[in-house]
């Protein structure tokens, strides 16, 4: 077992874990934040993205030993104030959300990409997508969201 | 039920540290985690120690003189890919690290962990290869150099780590050329990797790495030998054809694969037109 204290969501918090315990069965089963998905569980699909320092990774590829001392967000920590942001509610707006199931992860990956590029093109959103897969929408939707998102004049 | 086989993980902090951690029963290393805990997944029975290189400073980054650029082990491929000593000295790099899997896997995976794997589908020991990179190993005995070629032929003896890769800078056209079975961001069904400088408008120092369709990385020597010393206009499509077909002749390639390597070298000698 090992002690790790990472940031999530905000908050500094402490977990005992095993060695050899991935970070998605930490935030899922022991942290209870369950909008981190598994899908694949081989970095294939991207249902189980969260910001890591900043950057999308995949929680089923990462040991929670090796997240010591790390910033994480989850899908749980990109509300602000208890209301959707931005780019939550440009999904919405948008009809980019089918079943759901991997309406985190990309949400994730896109707030990484406007985090980089406020102002990105459509080739770069799509690129930045490139690690998430929907069986639902198709990306149209969801490519639109992201654009909306990034392109919607403040108040 | 956890996903992985129970082993121990340890975290140092030195080169040296970790040398020592390697040497316990059943030690491996873990870089970025791509390849390495996707395959612990499918095993019962793993390593007893895992050691990781994510706290070791020494491993990351990347360092320039006038000569060389130098690249931590544990750069990952995304920090490379974004690095302008990269995109404009070593641009068949650059392009493989664009073209390398998708967004969350570039952003986790390493350079390092990409040679060290020894995958036949990794891209970047072929384009390594083709620019010349000397590998620097840390061994308990102290530090080792090796070329890529002798580091994808045959596993150094005894523990060793990885840790950085050396490139000399200089003008050279190089170019990165991969083929995917369906999408993009497959793992490349076969790629080729360039590089040749400009001696008076003749090839000189040519590299031409066959990847992917073979078990490791192969030097097209044939082919690069009729590069050498000649213009690109000068390449005759039929000397071509039969020095692709002397390199590949031991090599278990399909027809399509044969001719996608036939119209990437056409390609690169139309690129060196230009």
């Amino acid at each position: 077992m090992k002690t790790i204290a990472f940031t999530l969501n905000g908050h500094k918090t402490e977990v005992d874990v095993p060695d050899n315990e991935l970070l998605i069965e930490t935030l899922r089963e022991r942290l209870g934040l369950l909008g981190t998905k598994p899908g694949c569980l081989e970095g294939e699909c991207g249902a189980c993205t969260v910001l890591f320092n900043g950057k999308n990774i995949l929680s089923c590829l990462k040991l929670t030993a090796d997240a010591d001392g790390a910033t994480i967000m989850t899908i749980e920590g990109v509300a602000e104030n208890g209301a959707l942001s931005g780019l939550q509610q440009s999904f919405i707006d948008q009809g980019a959300v089918q079943c759901g199931y991997c309406t985190p992860g990309m949400i994730l990956a896109s707030k990484a990409l406007l985090d980089e590029k406020p102002r990105p093109t459509d080739e770069e959103i799509v690129r930045g997508l490139d690690g998430n897969l929907c069986r639902c929408t198709g990306y149209i939707k969801i490519i639109e969201a992201v654009r909306a998102a990034a392109f919607k004049k403040g108040p | 039920m956890p996903h992985l086989c129970p082993f121990s993980y340890h975290a140092p902090k030195s080169l040296k540290e970790a040398l020592t951690l390697l040497k316990r029963p059943q030690g491996c290393l873990l870089a970025g985690g791509t390849i390495l805990l996707n395959t612990l997944k499918k095993t019962k029975k793993g390593p007893q120690n895992v050691v990781g290189l994510s706290r070791i400073k020494a491993l990351g980054g990347a360092k320039e003189t006038e000569t060389t650029l130098t690249l931590g082990a544990m750069a990952t491929i995304a920090e490379i890919e974004r690095l302008s000593a990269v995109a404009d000295g070593f641009p068949s790099l650059s392009a493989a690290c664009r073209q390398l899997a998708t967004t969350p896997v570039r952003n986790m995976a390493t350079v390092g962990g990409n040679i060290a794997s020894r995958f036949f589908w990794a891209d970047l020991p072929a384009v390594l290869m083709s620019l010349e990179a000397r590998l620097i190993l840390e061994t308990p005995a102290g530090r080792k150099e090796m070329s890529v070629d002798t580091f994808v032929s045959r596993t150094p003896s005894g523990p060793f780590i990885l840790s950085s890769i050396e490139l000399l800078k200089g003008r050279r056209a190089a170019f990165y050329l991969r083929h995917t079975r369906t999408m993009p961001v497959d793992i490349p069904a076969m790629a080729v990797a360039f590089s040749a400088q400009d001696r008076d408008g003749r090839l000189a120092n040519v590299h031409l790495v066959l990847n992917s369709g073979v078990a490791v990385p192969t030097r097209l020597k044939e082919t690069q030998k009729l590069f050498e010393g000649k213009a690109p206009r000068d390449v005759k499509p039929a000397d071509l054809r039969a020095a692709l077909a002397q390199d590949t002749s031991g090599l278990r390639l399909d027809d399509y694969k044969r001719l996608c390597l036939e119209l990437d070298a056409g390609k690169i000698i139309a690129r060196l037109k230009k």
